[in-house]
């Protein structure tokens, strides 16, 4: 294998291990397991491809979660086109049998209870974007980012009380 | 970060995937990172050990592709 290549597969190892497991996350809690794996791999497809030709962009995470917000809408309509069911501002997500326990069984499905769009930027702000940048992402402006916010997080805390968890 | 962030966070976290889908989907973009020709000059004593070791890793990444 040419220096090159290596150069190009160290590369590709170290995004891959920065941020697979946030993209996953992030289609998981939209769409459920299925659906993520192979969302998340449609996106470290395009991951590989930039490397591949060396269109590398300067911030990997902010590029990366563009694709994935591009292929989530792409999800969508084709979803919502072929099936006419529930739309994501109001389907909450169905959990499949998961070996979690206690707190976390109930904190997943206090997240899983919210409708798409909620979860959708709860998940971005706890993955550690700015409300400014989860508008980029989402083509709104940061104060309608900010004003969702609000009321996901009022909504997410009362998941919590439905699931039996305590803010104390 | 207040007591509701933490929560957050514990519920995406509980989102993560298993270290089995990690590698299944990287087996399938990269799947040259698990496959190729390797020429390594052993101990004829070693060869049969080397043979054992390749039939092996061989055995785990097709249980990986499942």
């Amino acid at each position: 294998m040419s220096t090159s290549e290596t150069e190009k597969e160290t590369q590709f190892d170290a995004v891959y291990r920065e941020l697979f497991g946030d993209v996953y996350a992030y289609f998981n809690i939209c769409f459920g397991e299925q659906t993520a794996e192979d969302l998340a791999q449609e996106a470290f497809l395009r991951v590989w491809r930039a490397v591949d030709s060396g269109k590398i962009p300067d911030n990997w995470r902010a590029w990366v979660f563009r694709c994935a917000v591009n292929l989530k809408n792409d999800f969508l309509r084709r979803k919502y086109a072929e099936s006419g069911v529930q739309s994501f501002e109001t389907a909450v997500l169905p959990l499949t049998a998961a070996p979690d326990e206690g707190e976390t069984l109930a904190v997943k499905g206090a997240l899983a209870r919210l409708v798409g769009t909620d979860r959708e930027v709860l998940t971005l702000k706890s993955m550690g974007f700015t409300s400014d940048e989860i508008g980029e992402l989402l083509s709104i402006s940061g104060s309608a980012v900010r004003t969702r916010l609000q009321k996901a997080k009022q909504n997410f805390q009362n998941a919590l009380e439905t699931e039996g968890v305590t803010n104390g | 970060m207040d007591k509701i962030e933490a929560l957050l966070q514990q519920a995406v976290h509980a989102f993560s995937p298993s270290t089995t889908v990690r590698e299944r989907v990287k087996f399938r973009i990269c799947p040259q990172q698990f496959s190729g020709v390797s020429v390594v000059f052993v101990h004829k004593d070693g060869a049969k050990i080397m043979e054992s070791v390749f039939k092996r890793y061989e055995k785990l990444m097709n249980k990986i592709d499942a």
